[in-house]
This record gives C-alpha cells, structure tokens and sequence, in this order.
C-alpha cells in the first residue's frame, strides 16, 4: 500500500476511535428512549398548587398532624432558638409554644390521647424526649442517649424508642405517659457503617418490634435482626435476616414486611416464619415500604412496585425518565382512602397513581416524602395540593402508618 | 534524502509506536488528575470525550507526529510500523468499546 494510503486509512481509523464513544452514547440514548415506561397520557389534570392560610407556616411540611387536624411544625428556620409551635389547619391562627430554650426539636409524635411528644436535642450528646399537652405545657422530659430513632406509641399511652450510645448496644425503651421508664432492654447496636436506629413498631396484639442493621466485623457482610417483644419487654422471638433492614410495615393480620437495603423485601408471619422474599433487582437507593388496605405491598426500588399478599408482583410503575436519566423512586409513597397511591422519584417526578397502576396524574417538581391529610391535602416540600382522598385509615399508607407517626397496627379494644 | 524503507525498519516503528503508547497513557492519568481536582476546561471534559480521548487524541498527540518527523527524515518503513501499529490500536479500541457496550453496559437497563 502506498505510504500516502497508509496515512488515510490511519487517520480514519484514527477518526473513527474518536467518535465511537459519541457515537456508542447516541445508540444508547435512542435504544433506552424507546424500552416501555409509563409515558402514558395522565388520566387528569395535575392539582395546582396553592398557599397555606397561615402565611407563618411558609413552605414547610408539618413534623406530625393530630387526629382533629392539628399541625405540628418544628421551625427550623429560626435560628438561634428553634421552637416548636402548632397550628389548626381549619383556624388559621397559629398557637405557639415554647419548646424549651436551647433546645431544637427534631420530630415530633402525636399519642392517642392527643399528647404531643417531641423529639429533640440541646447538642450532639444530649438528646431529649418531651410530652406537651395539647396546650403546649410541658408535661415531663426525659434525657435519651446521644443515638435514637423516632417513637412508637401504644394506644396504652406507651412510648417506644430505641436509643443507645454512639457505636454501642441501643436499647428499646418503653416510657409510660407519665415520662416514666417502665423497662429498658438490649435490641439493636449503631457501628460498622450503620450509624441510624429504625423506630420500633406495634402489631395489632401490641407486641413491638425492632430491627437491628448491622454490617458483620470479620467478614462485612450486612446482617439483621426482626426481634419481637412483648408489652412487658420479654423477648418473644428473633429472626435473622441476609441484608442490611432500613425499615418495616406491619400488616392488620400480624404479617411483619421488612425492606433490606438494597432492593429486598422479607415477609414474615406474626411468629416469625419467612412468608416469602421479593428482589427488584435494584442496588440502589429504595423508598420505604407501605401497605394498602387491600393488603398490596407498595415498594419503591427503581420502579414503583405493587406486590400482592404472596408477594408477586402485580405491577410496576416506571418513571418516564427511568432509563434516560436514570431515575428511580427513592420516597416513601403514600396511599389515599381512595386507593391512589402517591409516589415521588429521585429526579422531581411525583405520579398519582391508581391502585390498578395507571397514571393519574404527574407533576415535575422537586418533591420530599409528603404528607396526605385527612381532608384531602397534599403537602410535599411545603406545597399543598387539593387531592381526590385523605390518607387511607387502614393498611401501613404512610411511613409511620398515619400523620400522628404512631407507627402502631393495635387494633382498638 | 533518499528514502529508505526494509522490514527492519517496519518492525523499528511497530516498536516504536507501541512505546509511544506509554506517553499516550502518561497524557490520560494527567487527565485523570486535573479533572480530579476540578481544574477548569480539563474537569468539563465528559467520560464520553474522556473515552474517545485515549486511544484517541492521544494517539493521533504520540504516533502522527512521529511518523510525520520519520517520514521527513526519509525512514518510510519506520513511518509505516508507526502508521500499522497506530491502526491496529485504532481498531481495537473501537471493537473494545463496541464490546464493552454490550457486554456490560446493557446490564443496567
């Protein structure tokens, strides 16, 4: 070949090698752009999105809401002295009260009996659980030590906790609704990569549950614990899982779901017999799990999943820019008494959804884990939507079961 | 200057551009480290470009100017080792990313 052909050839070749990466990602961009999402027309409209009445309120989404529609928020934007002050959705004058000087209120509970119970810290080690009356006087406070998850709360008027020293045992605490620490017993451990405790659980018999995450020192293999204990603290049961637990839902029939990180579903009897195991697939970020009142399992991890009491899958829902952007559901949804499901993705796609798996409608918004209230509202990073239900009553619909964060399935007597 | 060519020569050039490689690969890890750092226009560079970059730029940096300099010094056949190495590297790396695409790149959707 002659030298000036040789360097042709070179140079396309050359040529060539440059643009095959471009060229590799523009393949890649049109074959993702065309595998089947739910790009769907929606059913409806989206909801606009329209101002509190108590212009106080701002954007923020409120910690806990009572059962006559109290809000409760932690102004986190005050700076020197956060407080903590509630406020009547349906009377727009706000009621506030003092949550302590130095002391910044990290989330809050609402009981049964309508005591508020306030999560706090006064610095990194001293952390503080405080009741309120629904006036606002204090009732008792209690100091917790420097690593501890949200509350449980009996119908009983018991509050549940696990809390425990920075890299040590934690300990799952139960306070009468006096502030009195009725027993204390070991039930998880923070260390080796694990440093937040999952709130306990009631079950519709009362017993508590309590999972331990833990990553093993030899071999760093994720493992974890569902412990069962009874009202008065005795160990019932312990089952171990293969995974790294973030959280669990618990079903009216006792049924225990636990989400292991990452993409993993684990469900168990109220006994603690392994029903079944579901895996998406998925090795990143994951939602939390809900329930709905159909007994549905709702799991975000990548796609939206609707698992049937067997745990098949009965379908998934994809965001439309699930493979070209690479977005996935990483919130909490929620479920309406309607059955529409409300699921928000990691790139700001937040879907209606109905329980059958159809669009309902969808926003672009940059949206947080939101808050369904039993008239209807929607409240996702301090936005309000006026939506078709209130948060269903039964199932687990939202994180912490209702917008009290009781996280309790008792049944009432 | 007269022009010489043999298969000596050939396989000087072969040897030669592959050496050249190392400067190639000496080019890309300084990528590597200014983008670490976030320095300015090397840190705006994809990983689209960044793969097109070595075998790419960087040959075209190493293997044309020397064949250009040997081919002016009238050591056509060292030009030509330069010109087949730098063809083969061109080839296989664009069968290795087509390769790599679909071996590994697929597994995620």
């Amino acid at each position: 070949m002659r030298l000036s052909r040789l360097f042709l050839v070179y140079l396309l070749c050359t040529a060539g090698a440059i643009c095959t990466p471009a060229a590799i990602a523009l393949f890649d961009h049109g074959h993702k752009a065309v595998i089947p999402v739910n790009s769907e027309k929606p059913l409806e409209p989206a909801p606009v999105a329209f101002d509190p009445e108590n212009k106080d309120v701002g954007l923020h989404t409120p910690g806990c809401i009572a059962d006559d529609g109290t809000e409760y928020y932690a102004d986190r934007w005050i700076a020197v002295n956060w407080q903590s002050f509630h406020w009547t959705f349906n009377k727009p004058t706000p009621r506030y009260f003092d949550s302590g000087r130095d002391n910044y209120s990290d989330g809050c509970a609402v009981g049964w009996d309508e005591t508020i119970y306030v999560l706090g810290h006064i610095d990194d080690k001293h952390r503080t659980l405080r009741a309120f009356s629904p006036s606002g006087e204090m009732q008792w406070s209690s100091q917790l030590p420097d690593t501890r998850s949200d509350l449980a709360i009996s119908r009983t008027g018991t509050v549940y906790v696990v809390a425990g020293p920075r890299l040590d045992v934690a300990d799952l605490m139960a306070f009468d609704r006096e502030g009195t620490l009725l027993w204390t017993t070991p039930a998880s451990r923070t260390g080796n990569g694990v440093w937040e405790l999952t709130a306990p659980a009631i079950g519709p018999d009362g017993t508590i549950y309590v999972i331990s995450a833990m990553h093993d020192q030899a071999t760093l293999k994720p493992a974890s614990t569902l412990t069962a204990f009874s009202p008065k603290g005795e160990r019932l049961w312990s089952a171990a899982l293969d995974g790294l637990a973030k959280d669990f839902v618990i079903g009216a029939d006792g049924s225990i779901f636990v989400h292991l990180q990452p993409g993993e579903v684990v469900a168990f009897d109220a006994q603690g017999h392994q029903k079944w195991k579901f895996e998406s697939g998925h090795e990143g970020n994951d939602g939390s799990l809900v329930l709905g009142q159909d007994g549905t399992l709702y799991f975000p991890s990548r796609f939206l999943y609707a698992l049937d009491p067997q745990g098949k899958t009965k379908w998934s829902f994809k965001s439309e820019i699930t493979y070209t952007k690479g977005d996935y559901f990483d919130q909490p949804p929620l479920i309406g008494d309607d059955g529409t499901i409300y699921a928000g993705s990691c790139y700001g796609q937040y879907y209606a959804i109905t329980h059958e798996g159809q669009k309902k409608w969808q926003l672009s918004v940059s949206a947080e884990p939101g808050i369904l209230t039993s008239n209807g509202i929607l409240i996702s990073s301090g936005k309000r939507y006026r939506v078709s239900g209130a948060l269903a009553k039964d199932g687990w619909p939202s994180k912490n079961r209702d917008n009290a964060n009781r996280r309790s399935q008792e049944v009432a007597q | 200057m007269k022009a010489t060519t043999s298969r000596t020569q050939v396989f000087v050039g072969v040897v030669f551009g592959l050496l050249l490689q190392v400067l190639a690969l000496a080019i890309v890890i300084g990528y590597f480290v200014h983008a670490d750092r976030g320095n300015g226009s090397w840190a705006a560079l994809g990983s689209v470009v960044l793969a097109g970059f070595y075998f790419g730029m960087a040959q075209v940096l190493t293997i044309l100017p020397a064949a250009l300099i040997t081919l002016a010094l009238g050591r056509h056949g060292t030009t030509r080792g330069l010109l087949y190495t730098g063809i083969f590297l061109a080839l296989w790396n664009i069968v290795r990313l087509v390769g790599m695409y679909f071996v590994f790149g697929q597994k995620f959707i």
